[in-house]
C-alpha cells in the first residue's frame, strides 16, 4: 500500500498472515540476509529479473508480498542453487524463492485449495522457538 | 685535555669499501683522539672498557654501523662496566651507512666521509657533559582515579595489587557509573550490576586498606609534579551516615518532596532523601540538597530526621576539603549521552513516546521504573510496533561528527531482549550501516533471525504523528528499494551518541603551568576533536599532562569491555610513572636527561612556553620560563624553539649540534649539505634505503639524527649557513592537524619547524642568502624507497642555485655571527 505522497507505508503493507505463514514453514534462517547482493551477483537469471534474488529475500524478510507479487523471480527461478552455494549468510535464497512460489501460488489460487494447505491457520512461531 | 678513544669497526661492510689502516692513520691526527683501534664489529666492547678502566680514554667513539642499532646497546654494557662514566661520552659514528654504503661507488668519497663522521662525533663526546644514568626522584605510591565506573574502580583495584593506594573520587553518591543503570551486557546478556559486585566484594575494592572510594565528592584542583602532584578534594555532604543507615527506606515514606529521578533518566520520580538505586553501594539513602525544603529554608520540614530510628540523617552536615600528595591521576570519567532535545526533526521532547536509548535501558531494567516490563510511556500498555532509529545525531556534522561504535550493539542488544519479552511487538530499526564490529557481527547477524526484528537501510529524517491516531510516523528513504517508506509506531527509540567527558568538558581541575588551562587550550580544537591523549595510537593512555592518564568512555565511545582493557592499561601507565625504574622512554621522572634554562641568555619571549606540547613551563619570580624536568619529555621542541638559544638538554643541544657542523671541513669549490633527520622515522628510512643499496650524491656532508624535527633550532642553521654550508634539508614526519592525519609522536613538531622555517626567510634575504638553502621534508619510516631521491632532489636544487656566497669568508672564526635575533 502506498500513501498520497508516494510512500510505501512498511506497516499497512505488513502482510501478517503471509508473513506468518510463511515463517512456520520456512523457519527463519532466511532473515540473516544482510542484502551483501552475492546471490544476485552469481544468479544467472539476474540480468532478466533486477536484484533477483535479493530483493526477494529483502521484501520477504519485511512481508511485503503485495511488492512480490509484481516481481517475477519466484515463478522463473530455476533452483539452480548457485544463490545458495554462494551465501555468505547461509540464508539459502533458492530455498525461499521456492517457498515464495508455493506462498503466491497460495495467495492467489481462485479455488483456495492451495491455500488451506500451504497457509491454513498457520501462526508463527514464538520467537523462542524460532529465534537464534 | 679529554681524551677520545675511536674504534673502528673492520666488518667487511666497512672493509670493502674503506681503508681501515689509512683511515686510522687520519684519525690519529684529530685534535684529541688518544689511541685508535680496530674492533671485530660494532659489539665487540671489551676492550673499550678495558681502555676506560684503565683511565687510558675517557671518550668514546665506536666508529661501525648506524646509532639506532649500537648507541643504546654501547652505552648500557660500557656503563655497567664502568659506572663513573657519563653514557654521554659514548657514540656511534655511523661509518657504515653514512660512508661505506653512502659512496659505496666512490671509495675516495667514501673514505673522506667516514673521516667526516669520525671527526664530528669526535667533536660531540668532547662536549658532551656528565649525567648519571639514572636519578632519583621522590614519588609518591599514591594514585588519584577520577571516576568510579567500571573503568574507575577496574583501575583502583589494579593499582592497589602493585602495592600502591588508590583514592578514589566519585561525584554521584554511589559507585558504578553507567554501567549500572545499563539492563543488560552484550553480548553476554547479563546484569551489569554483577560485574560491579564482583569488583567491589571477590577483588575487594570495598575492603582493601589500599583503596579508598569517596562518592558524593569532587576534584577542585591537581598541581605540581608528576611523582608528586597535589590535589584538592571537596567530599560534599550526604547528610545520612552511611554507616548508621539501614536503608529502611522510612525517610523516603515521608518526605513530601518529589523531583525526577536523574538514574531513570527522567522516566520516574524519587523522592528528595532518597536510595539512589537498590543495589547502591554505599548502600544508604542521600539528600538532594537542591530539592530538599529543609536545606533550603530551615525549619520548613525535617521530617526525615525525626522518622528515622538510628538517627542517620545529619541536615547540618557540612563539606569537607583536603589535599593529598598523588604520584598520577587516572581520569576515568565516563560520558553523557548526547542531547536528544536537539533532534527536533526527531520529535524528542515534543512527543513523549520517543525516547532515547539510554531511557530504554531503563525500561528494560528490572530495577527501572516498570520493573522492566516494556510500557509505552503515556500510554501505559505494551507496544505494538517500536522503531529504533540509529545515528540519531551521530556521524552528522551538525551534532555528533563521529561514530558512536556502541550504540549498533546496544540497540541489538535492546531488540532482542523486547523480541523475547513482547513477541507480538514489531520492531523496525533504521540504520545507515550497522557497526556491529568484532564479534558482535554474531549478535547482529543472530538480531536479524527473530521474526519480529526488521531492519531498514535508511536514516530517519522526521517523526510525526498522526493526529488521527496518534500513532508516530518515521519516515526515510529505503535505499535498498530505492523508495521512500514510513513505519508507524507507539514508541521511537533514539539511539543516541556518547558523548566523552573529556571531549565535550575539559577538566577545569588541572592547573597548567603558564597560566594557560588545559581546557582553554582543548577549546581552540573543535570539540570532537579533543585530542586529549599523546597519541591516539601508540600512547593512548597517556594524556598530554605527563603523569595524567585517561581510560574508558571519558577519552571516546566504547564498549564496557574496552573500558575494562583501558582501565588495566591506565592502571599500568600510572603505576610504571611511580615504580618505573628502566630507563624507557616512559620513565620520564628517572632519565636524567632533565630540561635547563640559562637564565643569562633568555630573553623572556616565552616561545618555549607556546611550543612545548606537555606544559612543562611555568614562570619563576623573575619572570623566567622555569621548565619542570618531570613533566618534560625529551621531544627537544623548545631547545629547538628558542630564539636565544637558551635550552638544552643534556642528550640535545646547541654545543654538541654544533660541535659537529664546525667540525666540517669548508670547501670553497664544492656545495656541502647537511641533513637533519628525525632519528625515529627519518634517519631510519634512510639507514634502511642505504643498506638495500641506494646511494648519496657526493654533496652531503653530514646527516645529524635529532630527537625530533621540531627540536632542530634556526639558530643552527643560520651558523651552519654563516659557517658556508650550502644547504640544510630537514626530514620530519607528516604534519597536520590534531586528527588522523597527523603523525609526530611530539603531537606538532613538523608544524612547528615549518612555521620557524617561514618565519626565517626574512632573515636569511637579509644575510643575502637564499632562503631555499633551508627546507624541510616530510620522510616517514615507510618512505626508505623515496628518501634518497628527495635529497639527490635538494642537492640538485642547491647546486643550481650556485655556492653559498658566505664561503668565502669561511674559515675566518665566524660563531654564532649571524644568529637572527640581533
Ligand atoms: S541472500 Fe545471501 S547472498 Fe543474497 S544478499 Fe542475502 S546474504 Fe547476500
Ligand atoms: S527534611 Fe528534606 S529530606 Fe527530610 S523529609 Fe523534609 S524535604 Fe524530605
Ligand atoms: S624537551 Fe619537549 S617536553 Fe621537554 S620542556 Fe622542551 S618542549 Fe617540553
Ligand atoms: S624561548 Fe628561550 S628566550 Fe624565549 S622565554 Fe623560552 S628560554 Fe627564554
Amino acid at each position: 500500500m502506498t500513501t498520497e505522497a508516494g510512500i510505501l507505508d512498511l506497516s499497512k503493507s505488513f502482510d501478517e498472515e503471509l508473513y506468518n505463514a510463511f515463517i512456520k514453514r520456512y523457519g527463519v534462517d532466511f532473515k540473516a540476509c544482510m542484502q551483501c547482493a552475492t546471490c544476485v551477483s552469481v544468479c544467472p537469471l539476474s540480468d532478466i529479473v533486477p536484484g533477483m534474488p535479493r530483493l526477494d529475500m529483502l521484501l520477504a524478510g519485511l512481508g511485503l508480498f503485495d511488492e512480490i507479487a509484481k516481481r517475477l523471480s519466484p515463478w522463473i527461478c530455476d533452483q539452480c542453487m548457485e544463490c545458495s552455494r554462494h551465501c555468505p549468510r547461509k540464508a539459502n535464497p533458492a530455498k525461499v524463492l521456492a517457498a515464495l512460489r508455493e506462498i503466491m501460488t497460495a495467495k492467489y489460487d481462485p479455488t483456495g485449495i492451495t491455500r488451506r494447505f500451504i497457509i491454513g491457520r498457520a501462526k508463527a512461531k514464538t520467537s523462542k522457538e524460532s529465534g537464534k | 685535555m679529554t681524551k677520545v678513544g675511536v674504534y673502528i669497526c673492520t666488518c667487511k661492510a666497512v672493509t670493502e669499501v674503506i681503508d681501515v689502516n689509512k683511515l686510522a692513520e687520519d684519525v690519529k691526527k684529530i685534535e684529541g683522539v688518544e689511541l685508535v683501534k680496530f674492533i671485530k664489529s660494532c659489539y665487540d666492547l671489551d676492550e673499550i672498557v678495558k681502555d676506560l678502566q684503565e683511565k687510558k680514554i675517557e671518550r668514546v667513539v665506536i666508529a661501525g654501523c648506524s646509532p639506532r642499532y649500537v648507541l643504546d646497546i654501547a652505552r648500557e654494557k660500557i656503563t655497567n662496566a664502568v659506572p663513573d662514566i657519563s653514557p654521554l661520552w659514548i657514540e656511534v659514528a655511523p661509518i657504515r651507512e653514512q660512508a661505506a654504503w653512502a659512496f659505496r661507488n666512490d671509495k675516495q668519497r667514501a673514505q673522506e666521509a667516514a673521516l667526516t663522521y669520525i671527526k664530528a662525533y669526535v667533536a660531540r663526546v668532547k662536549v658532551a657533559e656528565k649525567i648519571p644514568k639514572e636519578i632519583e626522584v621522590e614519588r609518591v605510591k599514591r594514585v588519584l582515579i577520577i571516576g568510579a565506573g567500571i573503568a574507575g574502580l577496574t583501575a583502583a583495584v589494579d593499582v592497589a595489587d602493585m602495592g600502591i593506594e588508590a583514592i578514589v573520587v566519585e561525584k554521584r553518591p554511589y559507585v558504578g557509573g553507567k554501567v549500572v543503570q545499563l539492563a543488560r551486557y552484550f553480548p553476554k546478556m547479563c546484569p551489569p550490576y554483577c560485574g560491579i559486585e564482583f569488583i567491589l566484594g571477590r577483588l575487594r575494592a570495598r575492603a582493601n586498606p589500599l583503596i579508598k572510594i569517596y562518592t558524593n565528592a569532587e576534584v577542585l584542583e591537581v598541581y605540581g609534579s608528576p611523582g608528586k602532584f597535589k590535589a584538592r578534594i571537596r567530599v560534599n555532604p550526604r547528610y545520612v551516615d552511611p554507616e548508621k543507615c539501614l536503608a529502611c527506606g522510612k525517610c523516603s515514606e515521608v518526605c513530601p518532596v518529589e523531583v525526577p529521578n536523574e538514574f531513570d533518566f527522567g522516566l520516574s520520580k524519587r523522592k528528595a532523601i532518597y536510595l539512589p538505586h537498590e543495589l547502591a553501594w554505599p548502600y544508604a539513602h542521600v539528600v538532594d540538597p537542591n530539592a530538599c525544603l529543609e536545606l533550603k529554608n530551615p525549619g520548613s520540614c525535617g521530617k526525615c530526621v525525626e522518622v528515622c530510628s538510628t538517627g542517620a540523617i545529619n541536615l547540618k552536615e557540612q563539606p569537607k576539603e583536603f589535599e593529598i600528595e598523588v604520584g598520577a591521576v587516572i581520569v576515568a570519567t565516563g560520558w553523557e549521552p548526547y542531547d536528544a532535545t536537539k533532534l527536533e526533526h526527531l520529535g524528542y521532547g515534543k512527543y513523549p513516546n520517543v525516547i532515547t536509548n539510554v531511557q530504554m535501558e531503563r525500561l528494560l531494567a528490572p530495577n527501572g521504573p516498570t520493573k522492566g516490563e516494556v510500557i509505552v510511556p503515556g500510554l501505559g500498555r505494551k507496544p505494538r510496533r517500536i522503531v529504533f532509529i540509529q545515528c540519531a545525531g551521530q556521524r552528522d556534522e551538525n551534532h555528533l561528527p563521529y561514530c558512536s561504535a556502541i550504540c549498533c550493539g546496544a540497540t541489538v542488544k535492546q531488540a532482542i531482549t523486547i523480541a523475547e519479552r513482547c513477541p507480538d511487538t514489531q520492531i523496525y530499526i533504521f540504520y545507515i550501516d550497522v557497526r556491529t564490529f568484532g564479534l558482535y557481527e554474531l549478535f547482529y547477524k543472530q538480531a536479524g533471525k527473530y521474526p519480529n526484528i526488521f531492519f531498514i537501510r535508511g536514516r530517519a529524517w522526521k517523526v510525526e504523528q498522526d493526529p488521527a491516531t496518534g500513532e508516530l510516523i518515521v519516515y526515510a528513504e529505503d535505499t535498498i528499494l530505492g523508495r521512500k517508506v514510513s513505519v508507524r509506531a507507539d514508541l521511537v527509540v533514539l539511539a543516541v551518541g556518547m558523548v566523552p567527558s573529556l571531549r565535550v568538558n575539559p577538566p577545569s581541575w588541572y592547573k597548567s603551568g603558564v597560566g594557560r588551562s588545559w581546557e582553554q587550550e582543548l577549546l581552540k580544537i573543535p570539540r570532537h576533536q579533543y585530542f586529549v591523549e599523546s597519541d591516539y595510537i601508540c600512547f593512548p593512555m597517556e594524556t598530554k599532562r605527563t603523569g595524567i592518564y585517561a581510560c574508558g568512555c571519558a577519552m571516546w565511545p566504547m564498549d564496557v569491555q574496552t573500558s575494562v582493557s583501558t582501565a588495566h592499561a591506565a592502571a599500568m601507565r600510572a603505576t610504571s610513572i611511580i615504580l618505573g625504574k628502566a630507563r624507557t622512554e616512559y620513565s620520564y621522572l628517572t632519565d636524567p636527561n632533565q630540561i635547563r634554562i640559562d637564565t643569562i641568555k633568555c630573553t623572556q619571549c616565552k616561545r618555549c612556553t607556546e611550543e612545548c606540547p606537555f606544559d612543562t613551563y611555568s614562570f619563576d619570580e623573575r619572570g623566567y620560563p622555569k621548565p619542570d624536568p618531570l613533566k618534560c619529555r625529551r621531544c627537544g621542541i623548545c631547545v629547538g624553539a628558542c630564539p636565544a638559544v637558551a635550552l638544552s638538554l643534556p642528550y640535545h643541544n646547541t654545543d654538541l649540534i654544533m660541535s659537529m657542523i664546525k667540525s666540517i671541513e669548508i670547501k670553497s669549490d664544492k656545495p656541502q649539505i647537511i641533513v637533519f633527520a628525525c632519528v625515529n622515522d627519518a634517519y631510519a628510512a634512510l639507514d634502511i634505503a642505504l643498506k638495500k643499496g641506494k646511494t648519496l650524491p657526493p654533496e652531503v656532508e653530514l646527516v645529524i639524527p635529532v630527537p625530533c624535527i621540531g627540536s632542530v633550532n634556526m639558530r643552527w642553521i643560520t651558523d651552519a649557513l654563516s659557517l658556508g654550508i650550502d644547504g640544510i634539508l630537514l626530514m620530519g614526519c607528516r604534519s597536520g592537524e590534531a586528527t588522523a592525519t597527523q603523525q609526530c609522536h611530539f603531537i606538532r613538531g613538523p608544524d612547528l619547524e615549518r612555521t620557524r622555517i617561514e618565519n626565517l626567510r626574512d632573515t636569511l634575504q637579509k644575510m643575502m642568502i637564499e632562503p631555499e638553502r633551508v627546507k624541510l621534508i616530510e620522510i616517514t619510516l615507510e618512505d626508505y624507497n623515496i628518501v634518497v631521491e628527495k635529497i639527490t632532489e635538494f642537492v640538485e636544487e642547491i647546486k643550481k642555485m650556485g655556492l653559498n656566497p658566505m664561503k668565502q669568508f669561511a674559515g675566518g672564526g665566524m660563531e654564532y655571527g649571524f644568529g637572527y635575533t640581533f
